[in-house]
């Protein structure tokens, strides 16, 4: 993966963002809740590498509503779409609700920014021995390898689709 | 050879993976969740 620039992150994100040396990019709000956004290699999926990437706060961190951290997230995003032209994928599984619902209100967060319709997204769910878990995709439109990274991945959906 | 030509078996090993290097990236938040981050890794 390209490194991702922690300059041009931060000319538009609201909230400070630094690098751990481990490559994790680190951001904590004004309440002091600590945000950790990191990536991890993956495998390729129609001809591109699919890289994981997680969102973690504290558990059980209940703050007021921040916009910036939806911007600050979204900054970071865009960032790994500027240096690389591969595939996001985020997953989470169904033994914790709330992940899931910080799934769908992250993909959310990057709709409601995503104004010129510059990503596509799906959504699926895969059986692996009996648990349920949820992967999304995010790829740029732009991207010339974008049919075939939506076909396989529709492939390996049918394939994961299967109840046990 | 494509992944198109994985076997169920390999996407679910895949799957697997993908939980695990998860964990593994929540872990390494864990570990330093109440670091004061900006001392530590970069002033505010």
């Amino acid at each position: 993966m390209n490194n991702l620039s922690l300059i041009r992150i931060n000319k538009v994100s609201p909230y400070k963002v630094v690098k751990t040396p481990n490559g994790d990019l680190w951001f904590s709000t004004i309440y002091g809740v600590n945000y950790s956004i990191a990536f991890n290699e993956e495998f390729e999926l129609g001809g591109c590498m699919a890289y994981q990437f997680g969102i973690f706060n504290k558990d059980n961190c209940h703050t007021p509503y921040d916009a910036n951290i939806q911007t600050t997230i979204v900054a970071i995003i865009n960032e790994f779409f500027s240096a690389n032209h591969d595939v996001l994928l985020y997953v989470c599984d169904n033994k914790d609700r709330r992940e899931e619902a910080r799934n769908r209100l992250f993909l959310r967060w990057l709709k409601q920014e995503d104004k010129y319709g510059k990503y596509c997204f799906d959504t699926s769910s895969a059986f692996v021995e009996g648990q349920e878990i949820i992967v999304s995709i995010i790829v740029e439109r732009n991207n010339p390898q974008l049919q075939d990274i939506l076909n396989e991945f529709h492939v390996v959906s049918q394939v994961l689709g299967d109840k046990p | 050879m494509t992944m198109k030509c994985l076997s169920k078996e390999e996407w679910v090993k895949k799957c697997k993976q993908l939980l695990e290097h998860k964990t593994e990236m929540e872990e390494r938040f864990k570990a330093n969740a109440d670091t004061d981050i900006y001392s530590v890794f970069g002033k505010a």
